[in-house]
């Protein structure tokens, strides 16, 4: 194997682990909110505990990118694609930790929730999710339109958090939500809206690994 | 932001450069700037180190050499049939990738080109080779062994020699082949900052294969390939973000 070949074989065991990374952190995502929805205490401590996993995996990550820079001093794409990934990866660690927040609400909140909200809150989950997926095969294909839509998708986030924020206005109005599961209903929504926001993220650095701008600018 | 563009000192066009039937330069425009420093990157045989001993018309040393095309120095043609070949050379000035002291005295390396363009004057050379070797970051090293033959240096010591030779002829530009390719580490890292510090006050052009070189001393490179320029512009971006995928495949290590 010749040095320029090992060095691609270090850059797609990078893309691996972000992918793996992201994989994690969905996935505690997904079981964050089926800890909240059924007040599930117990899942939601093995939520909490499972973010250090991802924790783990931004550190290790962060270690190849470094020993790639030490090693090889890569330049153009290699450097554009290198520097990116560590960049990225710390949106990756908050979407982690998002998920554990959102069981954390769990074990603050005593009794039911109000099912009418939920179907917002499980849609905006939904639609973050594909972002973040999105934002990783924009990543492992370096392909700068799939980026883009997931910039675009994150309006439709956006509207259903006003969505929610409405309707729970309305119910806290009628005195059908009490008002300390709204708060953790409205805690949870943010997190799920910021998460959108780190798949955002995420998708400015593909941009950037592709072009060499980051929301707009030119970083060399 | 704007950016007040620097003075061209060369300024090539359409140079075309024939090795007997052999093309070795195809229509190379490039300018060179005032006081910046010039990298030409490129496998072997690429024509960059041609293109380096067109600027000094060295390749009028070799018989079969032709050359069409203008390589303007201050606006004038360096290859019209008037110029001053000797003057054109102490102005633009050469540094190579040996080290090639004289056989004599460290202070007679120096003293060598002003005494042959006839200073006499013991005081005007004596200044003339502090000048030159504090110019060059060699003074210090060697101020108490000025008469020593200038062999006795190490190779580091002697490339720095043969820039402060070069520097004693006063001139504008100074043209370097790889000076750094026969050296250690540390004596590259020396060379380096003196081509950083020099820059202050001279134009340079230089060919290196050490791409981390280039990025590191460079404002401006361009990418030879098979005798042509395939991509010039400011190092921040060829080693960034390259425009032409040859250039990439070249500086990523793809091929060459």
């Amino acid at each position: 194997m010749t040095l320029r070949q090992h060095l691609e074989e270090m850059i797609e065991d990078l893309k691996k682990d972000v992918a793996h990374m992201a994989d994690l952190a969905l996935s505690n995502l997904k079981e964050g909110l089926d800890a909240f929805k059924n007040s599930d205490h117990d899942l939601a401590k093995q939520v909490i505990k499972k973010d250090d996993e991802v924790d783990q995996y931004e550190e290790e990550i962060a270690k190849q990118a470094l020993k790639i820079i030490w090693r090889e001093q890569p330049v153009a794409s290699d450097l554009r694609l290198v520097t990116g990934i560590l960049k990225l990866i710390t949106d990756l660690e908050r979407i982690g930790d998002h998920a554990s927040d959102i069981a954390e609400m769990t074990l603050h909140l005593e009794g039911g929730i109000n099912k009418r909200v939920l179907p917002i809150t499980s849609h905006m989950a939904q639609i973050v999710e594909e972002m973040v997926l999105l934002s990783i095969k924009a990543l492992v294909q370096v392909d700068e339109k799939t980026a883009k839509a997931v910039i675009e998708k994150d309006d439709e986030v956006d509207e259903l958090f006003q969505q929610l924020i409405l309707k729970m206005t309305t119910e806290l109005k009628n005195d059908k939500i009490d008002a300390n599961e709204l708060i953790y209903v409205l805690m949870v929504a943010k997190y799920f809206e910021r998460v959108g926001d780190h798949a955002v993220n995420i998708a400015q650095w593909v941009i950037f690994i592709v072009k060499g701008t980051h929301k707009n600018t030119l970083l060399f | 932001m704007t950016t007040i563009e620097n003075k061209k000192t060369f300024e090539i066009k359409n140079l075309d450069l024939f090795y007997g039937e052999t093309q070795a330069l195809k229509q190379i425009e490039i300018p060179i700037y005032e006081k910046e420093v010039t990298a030409l990157i490129g496998p072997s045989g690429c024509g960059k180190s041609t293109f380096l001993r067109t600027l000094n018309r060295m390749n009028d040393l070799v018989e079969s050499c032709k050359i069409t095309g203008d390589v303007k120095y201050h606006n004038e043609n360096i290859y019209a049939p008037q110029m001053d070949i000797i003057g054109l050379r102490t102005q633009v000035g050469m540094v190579f990738q040996k080290p090639n002291p004289f056989p004599m005295s460290i202070y007679e390396n120096i003293a060598y080109g002003p005494k042959c363009q006839g200073m006499k004057n013991k005081q005007e050379l004596n200044q003339i080779v502090e000048e030159s070797l504090k110019k060059a970051a060699l003074w210090d090293e060697v101020k108490n062994r000025l008469k020593e033959s200038a062999l006795s240096l190490s190779g580091g010591q002697q490339q720095r020699l043969c820039i402060a030779r070069t520097i004693a002829m006063k001139p504008e530009v100074i043209l370097m082949d790889e000076p750094t390719s026969a050296l250690d580490p540390v004596a590259t890292a020396k060379i380096e900052d003196l081509i950083v510090d020099l820059k202050k006050d001279y134009t340079i052009v230089i060919v290196t294969h050490n791409m981390q070189q280039a990025a590191r001393i460079s404002d401006k490179t361009a990418f030879f390939l098979m005798g042509e320029i395939i991509e010039f512009g400011d190092t921040n971006f060829i080693f960034s973000t390259p425009k032409h995928k040859q250039t990439e495949n070249y500086i990523t290590g793809r091929f060459g």
